[in-house]
């Protein structure tokens, strides 16, 4: 009988004794958790800029632009007019913007200097598609900083598109 | 012997055909779509001469009064040459129906316009494009 008492005192202290370690250990966790979560950071341009439905109507608004422009509308019309190269410019316009403001979206296109090759694409022509984006920008309110931010990934790319 | 001779034929026809069915719809399915391509939707590209609109009419007020249209994704409109360029959702309207909705928002006679093809387009097509497109039609997967 006093062999069964101190199994149960044992058992109940052992339990005792392994849930005040276990919630101990669940605080420790939880502590060491929160001390490793890295701080909020600022938020993606590609979330600034309002997702991939605000990507795509400023890409639309972009085509439609220079599709329209007596400067640079021949370059564009051919393609614009034919469903299925529009449908792969525009994706693969929609991808680059998106993937390059951090977006979840992956470019399969040809590199720049591999698609303008053959082109002979002239510096005010590249300069007037540039303020196509501008505008197409301006229509929907892009903000300035977010506009600056987008201007700094593509405007590189200037030097593989003009004069080849 | 001439009809075993044909039923061999269909019978060899057919796998062939089976085969080549299935070898497209593997490769065509053997990557899932991109995230463009599952969430942006197919449209189109047409052009409209709006020549009889006032010349007073300002650029910006055209170009919202037809993006506000349900299935436009975007307008322009060259007031030199007076004429609009539109992106259209082609799951939502018809370029007719789109005529239509356009006439009826400006009032004005709106004629379809062929669109001049130029060789050295953005981006150069070819075979690759046409390979491309059927690849995304039979791409199932998501």
């Amino acid at each position: 009988m006093k062999k069964m008492n101190l199994i149960l005192v044992a058992s109940i202290a052992t339990t005792l004794f392994v849930v005040s370690c276990k919630k101990e250990k669940e605080t420790v966790t939880e502590t060491v958790y929160v001390d490793n979560t890295p701080p909020p950071g600022p938020a993606t341009l590609y979330t600034r800029l309002g997702g991939i439905n605000a990507i795509t109507a400023v890409v639309d608004k972009f085509i439609s632009n220079c599709a329209t422009n007596s400067f640079i509308g021949p370059r564009f019309s051919a393609t614009a007019a034919d469903n299925y190269r529009l449908q792969f410019f525009r994706y693969n316009l929609i991808d680059q913007v998106c993937a390059g403001s951090g977006g979840p979206c992956q470019y399969k296109g040809k590199t720049m200097l591999q698609a303008h090759t053959g082109m002979n694409i002239t510096a005010p022509e590249f300069d007037t598609l540039v303020n196509q984006l501008v505008k197409a920008m301006n229509f929907y309110n892009v903000p300035a900083q977010e506009q600056g931010d987008l201007a700094a990934i593509l405007l590189p790319m200037k030097t593989d598109i003009v004069g080849h | 012997m001439k009809k075993s001779s044909l039923l061999k034929f269909i019978k060899i026809t057919g796998v062939v055909t089976g085969l080549a069915f299935l070898s497209i719809m593997i490769w065509a399915n053997w990557e899932p779509k991109g995230y463009t391509q599952i969430y942006v939707s197919d449209s189109q590209f047409i052009t409209f001469d709006i020549s009889e609109l006032k010349s007073g009419d300002q650029t910006i007020n055209i170009e919202k009064e037809i993006s506000s249209i349900d299935g436009v994704s975007s307008c322009s409109y060259n007031s030199l040459k007076k004429f609009v360029g539109v992106i259209f959702y082609t799951s939502q309207m018809t370029s007719t129906q789109l005529q239509d909705k356009i006439k009826g928002q400006l009032g004005v006679k709106v004629t379809e316009t062929e669109i001049p093809q130029v060789k050295t387009g953005c981006p150069v097509g070819g075979v690759r494009y046409f390979i491309m497109h059927v690849k995304h039609v039979l791409n199932f997967r998501s």
